[in-house]
């Protein structure tokens, strides 16, 4: 239990089965749920059904917890949700039940949402882009691309020759990962600082200039930058028997149409954090109570 | 600069037929062109056509027409003397009547031999070669099979692999590569075994041991286990204490390790991966590749050529 969240109320809406773990932590920590399109197993919890409409959760909230991603793939404007009783959308007049100056947390927010949010003089945190979120999320992202990797390389990591794209804080832990397991590992980056941090961590370096000439002797490719890096020329360069993982988030860093008529092997490892709901989790809680501990102030 | 001296090499010119298996002959089929054989092909999968640009023969018996060096599949041969082919939709043999077909003093490169094959090739003047016992290839093979129970692993269960507790039962061969491979994920790896030796190597990899007997202690402590060891491992007890959450591989052969009715009747799975080796086709076709050449290389410079 916690002073800071005892008595407070908190409203879970939509998401995934990562809730469940969520809800039982901010229980554990003196939330009193509310809760609507979240796993059953939240019941367990809350120690009360789920509301049957967006405002039953929402009113008295001190907290709304959102989805990630906050939107349903519809694209309607409904929350994202793998349990949704009905499609769940969410209003300004939904949001104004809640408390005076409620926190609302939210992976990342869209322009309307943020709008409303200081319309109604709500407190928004956006904790997509925290640091520890992102380097910890990197583990089980990671970890689903070397299971897709086993899964659909002809090599195995010990005879592999791979080359990361992009040194950001996932392609960092991916790239060791590889290494360990046996690889050999070529890093491509732009900037020279970061090309010597890929020197002294003992990965092979390649500059801009250079990556075309290497892509040919890969066997598997990861894509983590932002910039259109797998463009024609590069997948060209592919051999036909290696394998591309583009791994940016949409719209992603591959020229796909250009990879499907050369018939290259391409995978779209998207949300690969999911491999590992419970830990995923854990990380989150962690991050939002620390978030709502300092806006509310131990 | 200086360049490898081009030297033709001595299998040149000879026919190399495959006959069965699966993807794994690709890369056998690569190699062998490579050598400047002319490659046939009976009941392998249609890639081998692309390869070798040339259609497959018609029967088992025209493929090893005149063949010097014929590749059999590595698994064992089935009881009524199929060959293992999985992309074939007619069986696949080499019986006596296809050894007739056969050159003098050529070489058949195979897993396991059954007695009565052996007979019948040597009557022949055909040598068998057996590699599926090699330790080298033994070695080879653990590695996609601990890639397996990898994968298997970051799949079902709901947490990292990094940081998680992962039980090895056992530490040959499969054991010590299986060990590397959870390690090198960041997991806390704890292996039991019966002999101190592997112990002593299990712990300065990083690995906290226990021994044989002291499983049923660790059972509770555990997210992950693999067993190895062929005798049973997740027994009636063991399954009756297994957790939901947590991810149970078997990674020995038919029988396997698991009694199976207690699973079921408990609800509990044990995931058994089997066959590991094919799917990592062209890195154990080139182990497999680099273990044969070096037999028929030997095989021919004995002087068997006639």
């Amino acid at each position: 239990m916690s002073a800071v969240f005892e008595g407070r109320k908190a409203a879970f809406l939509g998401g995934d089965r990562r809730q469940t773990w969520i809800v039982e932590e901010a229980v554990k920590a003196g939330f009193e749920v509310s809760a609507i399109g979240c796993p059953p197993e939240v019941e367990k919890f809350t120690g009360k059904p789920q509301e049957n409409s967006i405002d039953d959760a929402v009113r008295e909230a001190d907290a709304i917890f959102l989805p990630i991603p906050v939107h349903s793939s519809r694209r309607d404007g409904s929350l994202f949700s793998d349990y949704e009783p009905f499609p769940l959308f969410l209003t300004d007049e939904n949001l104004d039940l809640a408390k005076k100056g409620a926190v609302v947390l939210v992976g990342h927010s869209p322009a309307d949402l943020k709008n409303s949010i200081r319309r109604l003089g709500f407190h928004l945190e956006e904790f997509e882009e925290d640091d520890e979120r992102a380097i910890l999320n990197g583990i089980p992202t990671a970890e689903g691309v070397v299971a897709i990797t086993i899964e659909n390389s002809e090599e195995c990591f010990p005879t592999m020759k791979c080359m990361v794209i992009g040194f950001g804080r996932i392609a960092v832990t991916l790239a060791r990962d590889l290494r360990r397991l046996g690889a050999e590992v070529w890093v491509a980056a732009r900037r020279p600082e970061v090309l010597a941090r890929v020197l002294q961590m003992g990965f092979h370096p390649v500059s801009m200039e250079e990556y075309l000439d290497v892509i040919g002797d890969m066997d598997v490719l990861y894509q983590t930058a932002t910039a259109v890096l797998m463009n024609r020329e590069a997948l060209t360069r592919v051999r036909p028997d290696a394998l591309v993982v583009e791994m940016a988030s949409p719209p992603g860093g591959s020229d796909f149409e250009a990879a499907k008529e050369l018939g290259t092997k391409l995978i779209w490892a998207r949300a690969q954090a999911g491999t590992a709901p419970k830990a995923a989790a854990r990380w989150q809680w962690n991050l939002n109570a620390r978030l709502l501990r300092e806006h509310w102030g131990r | 600069m200086l360049s490898t001296p081009v030297t033709e090499s001595i299998l040149a010119g000879m026919r190399a037929t495959i006959l069965g298996g699966d993807r794994r002959k690709l890369e056998i089929a690569r190699k062998l062109l490579a050598e400047g054989c002319e490659v046939r092909y009976f009941g392998g999968p249609s890639e081998l056509s692309e390869i070798i640009e040339a259609p497959m023969s018609a029967s088992s018996a025209e493929a090893v027409k005149g063949a010097k060096v014929v590749f059999c599949p590595m698994p064992r041969i089935g009881e009524n003397g199929d060959l293992y082919a999985p992309y074939s939709s007619s069986p696949v043999r080499l019986d006596p009547n296809e050894m007739d077909e056969m050159e003098s003093g050529s070489i058949v490169i195979m897993g396991w031999t059954p007695p009565e094959m052996h007979a019948a090739a040597e009557t022949r003047g055909i040598h068998i070669e057996e590699i599926g016992q090699e330790e080298e290839c033994a070695i080879f093979n653990s590695i996609p099979t601990a890639e397996g129970a990898l994968w298997c692993a970051i799949e079902h269960t709901d947490e990292t692999v990094h940081n998680s507790n992962v039980l090895i039962g056992g530490f040959g061969r499969v054991g010590e590569t299986t060990a590397h491979t959870f390690l090198a994920m960041g997991a806390r790896v704890f292996v039991a075994a019966r002999r101190l030796a592997p112990l002593a190597r299990a712990q300065e990899m990083g690995c906290s041991v226990f021994g044989w007997d002291e499983i049923d202690g660790h059972w509770d402590e555990m997210q992950i286990v693999v067993n190895t060891v062929p005798q049973e491992f997740f027994n009636r007890v063991r399954l009756s204490r297994a957790k939901s959450d947590c991810v149970y591989i078997d990674l020995v052969s038919p029988p396997g390790s698991a009694d199976r009715t207690a699973a079921d009747e408990l609800g509990m799975h044990v995931h058994w991966l089997r066959g590991q080796a094919a799917t990592a086709p062209r890195f154990t076709g080139r182990n497999q590749w680099n273990l044969s050449r070096q037999r028929i290389l030997a095989h021919f410079q004995k002087g068997d050529i006639s």
